[in-house]
């Protein structure tokens, strides 16, 4: 009501009020009457003139260009809107009561993840290890085999496994039997490729720099902020990776360094609401997302580095980077490629954050404040660990070794 | 909350309309405006808006004891400076000398641990003890009257000029605050195209030659060639250029809406001359203030040649410091220094302009080439990672450039330059003409084509982080 009544008064005393501003813009439209020689034109600039510009008229313009601009975006802000507060503008919440059944399924399944998870970790039970690795032989050369295999019915998984294990076969795309995953080994023509979020655009650069200076090898960094694998609309990570491996041969290393934008729930194709985190939905779909990438990778041959997330100050977040790694080590151990436990590097574990990190010359602060990204020596220290797990090979030991 | 944020385009149409309403109370205004300041200050962080208030608090108490004390006012204004400069070197550079000082502990076999603790940077608080600096010396030469403390609070916090300038100077923005008359909108046209350009500089030019030219071309120099890194520098140039001076433009425009004006901080920065024209141009707030309070404080050019140098050299120094704590930003600060210096050599043995009068071109492309260079140290986050850029710029002649068609364009806009100098006018007074009917039909064609033609995602204010 008091806005009316304010903006009624404007109206009367518009011209009064906006004196000042005609003063200032008076000259200016004198000299473009000059100028116009239609006098139609004239009046209406003139007319123009006086009609000022009061703030009601301001506000208008102001409301209609933000609606106008809404409207033509509302997709790309509709993602922003999904990047930013990890929920559907209008229908907000995520999944909860429809699939209560599903979320018993979780915690088997997580008991399975975390079995895994330890199985990785210590890596001297052979005939666990080779589970994995039937497991995987099967899966990824057909990716729609991955989908159906890795449905979050781990008792079917089970049983197909031990069935497997009894008849050991040999993959139709003939991989070998190993057990840790074959060294990176790159060449001067071989190029390394980066894929990530902005934890990936701080150590990229180095390592970039790192593989040019020690041994001219080159390289793509495509990474971006927040970006991660729960919005693909935002950025498609797959399909990114996919699409340059295959216009760019000589790629030979996939490294990858990503996950604090992801922790939320996201849609799923066939669900009419937000799939929550950790949902058993949720994993299948993610545990998919990261399949296609090493999918892809395997197909073109490249070798993959991933990083894992590291801790974070936040609790929530770094209590969904832990989960999110158990995601990312167990696929990156299916298809034998090296998976890069970054909390020793920077000094701290999940338990404990901390931005410092113990060295020769006493603690040196390797995060910045937000708890999240890397001092631009937590960068040198995570390019460094990257650079150890690459070993170069002469050209012209191409024979020889 | 970024001020080209979606969030805020919203939030900010929403104030307008309540802020207008209440044109005939402008005190209330001011209410408003303080609140919502301390609302986006808290949006960083609750503990940055305390932080602000105690800080506000302590200045006012200062500048209290200033005005009241006869015999003691100038030992108050030199605790209340000392006072707000401590306050910015602990949470500025506390991390940075953590270092030095636990080496010098461990040097002079001391057995102090200095605590490791992280500290955050307020958000603003370069620019609030600038202010706050402004506010005390005027006070201390009674060139105002003590401000009322929501009237001095607000001065500190308001929103358009706290997290990255322009800084304002108590005597031309406290009357601002203080008026009884209801305000207006000022300059209306002027401020829609401040807005229009600041988000074609910061949002489209700036967003795509960060992404196109200096990222890729920053985070490897070593395998570009030399036209490429040329271009790489020129590059990073335009980009802070158009980054800042698109901020501030965008919040200049705001205050404006709001009836507020703030003053000049940049005016085509890269058509000067010389060294010194450059900071008669650039980033002006900034460069004014460190003349008025240190340099003439340090005896400005008044003590004789080599002490005028000495004077140039500490405050550039300085003002290299207050960038970052970093040696990279001590050295892009002694650069600028040396270049003024040499400067004024030149100018005392052959003479005042000499170069700019046989041929300006000559003096721009010149003035041009040392500021890219020195941007060098700005932007590289180290100085290995300045040495290794350099070391390439001398030795990659023979690689071949990937950056060529960037190069040639790079070379077409410095001599078309010139001619945009009367750019802002010219869309000022063409907005005038319009009929206003027709304004928002011309706004969200000019909008909708920037964020077109943008890359994704909201740019970061590189000026947001001093």
């Amino acid at each position: 009501m008091t806005y009316k009544k304010t903006f009624s008064k404007n109206r009367r005393n518009r011209s009064r009020k906006n004196g000042q501003q005609n003063r200032v813009l008076k000259n200016n439209t004198s000299n473009n009457n000059k100028r116009t020689k239609n006098n139609f034109k004239k009046s209406d600039c003139l007319l123009n003139n006086h009609d000022t510009l009061s703030a009601k008229k301001i506000f208008f313009l102001l409301f209609i260009t933000g609606i106008a601009l809404i409207a033509i975006y509302h997709r790309s802000i509709l993602i922003y809107w999904q990047q930013t507060y990890h929920s559907d503008l209008f229908n907000s919440g995520g999944v909860t009561q429809d699939f209560i059944k599903e979320d018993s399924d979780e915690a088997i399944d997580e008991i399975l993840l975390g079995s895994q998870a330890t199985i990785i970790d210590h890596d001297d039970n052979v005939e666990d290890t080779n589970i994995h690795l039937i497991k995987d032989i099967l899966i990824i050369p057909q990716p729609d085999i991955v989908k159906k295999n890795q449905t979050n019915k781990p008792e079917n998984n089970q049983a197909s496994l031990l069935t497997d294990l009894g008849t050991p076969k040999i993959p139709k795309h003939d991989i070998p039997l190993i057990h840790e995953p074959l060294p990176i080994v790159l060449t001067e023509n071989d190029k390394v490729f980066f894929a990530g979020d902005s934890l990936m655009q701080g150590v990229a650069p180095y390592v970039k720099k790192m593989l040019f200076k020690q041994y001219k090898i080159e390289s793509i960094d495509l990474s971006k902020q927040s970006t991660g694998l729960a919005y693909p609309k935002a950025f498609n990570w797959p399909k990114t990776i996919s699409d340059n491996l295959i216009t760019d041969p000589s790629i030979k290393l996939l490294v990858v360094f990503l996950g604090p934008n992801d922790p939320w729930d996201f849609p799923v194709k066939g669900y009419p609401k937000y799939v929550k985190f950790k949902s058993p939905i949720w994993e299948e779909e993610y545990r998919l997302r990261i399949a296609a990438i090493l999918n892809s990778a395997y197909e073109h041959d490249v070798q993959v580095l991933w990083l894992a997330a590291p801790c974070m100050r936040k609790p929530k977040l770094n209590d969904g980077m832990v989960y999110l790694n158990m995601l990312y080590q167990s696929e990156i151990e299916k298809v034998q490629q090296h998976f890069l436990t970054t909390n020793q590097l920077l000094g701290c574990t999940y338990e404990n954050f901390t931005s410092f990190v113990e060295s020769d010359k006493g603690k040196i602060k390797v995060r910045v404040d937000d708890g999240v990204h890397f001092t631009s020596t937590g960068q040198k220290i995570l390019a460094t660990a990257i650079m150890e797990k690459i070993i170069f090979k002469q050209l012209e030991d191409n024979d020889s070794d | 909350m970024s001020y080209l944020s979606i969030e805020f385009g919203l939030i900010f149409v929403i104030f307008f309309a309540i802020y207008w309403a209440f044109r005939l109370l402008p005190k209330f205004q001011n209410k408003l405006l303080l609140i919502s300041s301390y609302l986006i200050v808290g949006s960083y962080s609750l503990q940055f808006a305390v932080i602000l208030f105690i800080y506000t608090c302590a200045i006012y108490f200062f500048s209290l004891m200033i005005a009241a004390s006869k015999h003691h006012a100038n030992r108050w204004l030199i605790l209340g400076l000392v006072a707000s400069i401590i306050n910015l070197a602990l949470f500025k550079y506390f991390d940075f000398f953590r270092y030095e000082l636990q080496s010098l502990c461990n040097y002079l076999n001391l057995s102090i641990l200095i605590p490791v603790v992280t500290v955050l940077i307020p958000i603003g608080i370069s620019f609030y003890t600038f202010h706050s600096v402004s506010y005390l010396v005027s006070i201390k030469k009674r060139e105002l009257p003590v401000a009322k403390f929501w009237d001095f609070a607000l001065f500190l916090a308001f929103f358009p000029s706290l997290i990255a300038g322009p800084i304002n100077r108590a005597k031309t923005f406290l009357p601002q605050i203080a008026v009884s008359q209801p305000r207006d909108i000022l300059e209306p046209f002027r401020a829609f195209t401040l807005i229009i350009l600041a988000v074609i500089k910061v949002y489209c030019l700036g967003g795509l030659i960060s992404e196109n030219w200096v990222t890729p071309i920053f985070s490897n120099p070593l395998e570009y060639s030399f036209i490429d890194l040329l271009v790489g520098l020129y590059a990073y140039a335009m980009q802070i250029y158009l980054n800042f001076s698109g901020y501030t433009d965008l919040v200049t425009g705001i205050a404006l809406l709001l009836g507020f004006r703030l003053p000049i901080n940049f005016n085509f920065p890269y058509l000067a001359s010389n060294l010194r024209e450059f900071w008669d141009r650039w980033h002006i707030s900034l460069s004014h203030w460190i003349r008025d309070y240190i340099y003439i404080p340090l005896g400005g050019s008044r003590r004789g040649f080599v002490r005028t140098q000495i004077n140039v050299m500490l405050a550039m120094l300085l003002s290299g410091l207050w960038h970052g704590a970093g040696i990279n930003f001590i050295i892009w600060g002694a650069c600028h220094g040396i270049g003024i210096a040499f400067l004024n050599i030149l100018d005392r043995y052959i003479g005042r302009g000499w170069i700019t009068e046989r041929s300006p071109i000559v003096a721009r492309l010149l003035t041009w080439h040392y500021i890219c260079f020195t941007w060098l140290f700005f932007c590289c986050e180290s100085l290995a990672d300045a040495l290794d850029y350099l070391n390439a710029l001398c030795h990659n002649f023979t690689v071949e450039p990937h950056y060529m068609a960037a190069f040639i364009s790079i070379c077409v806009i410095f001599f078309i330059y010139p001619l945009c100098k009367n750019i802002p006018t010219w869309c000022t007074v063409q907005l005038s003409r319009i009929n206003s009917i027709y304004l928002p039909v011309l706004f969200i064609f000019i909008l909708w084509l920037t964020i077109y033609l943008a890359p994704s995602g909201v740019p970061n204010f590189i000026y947001a982080n001093f």
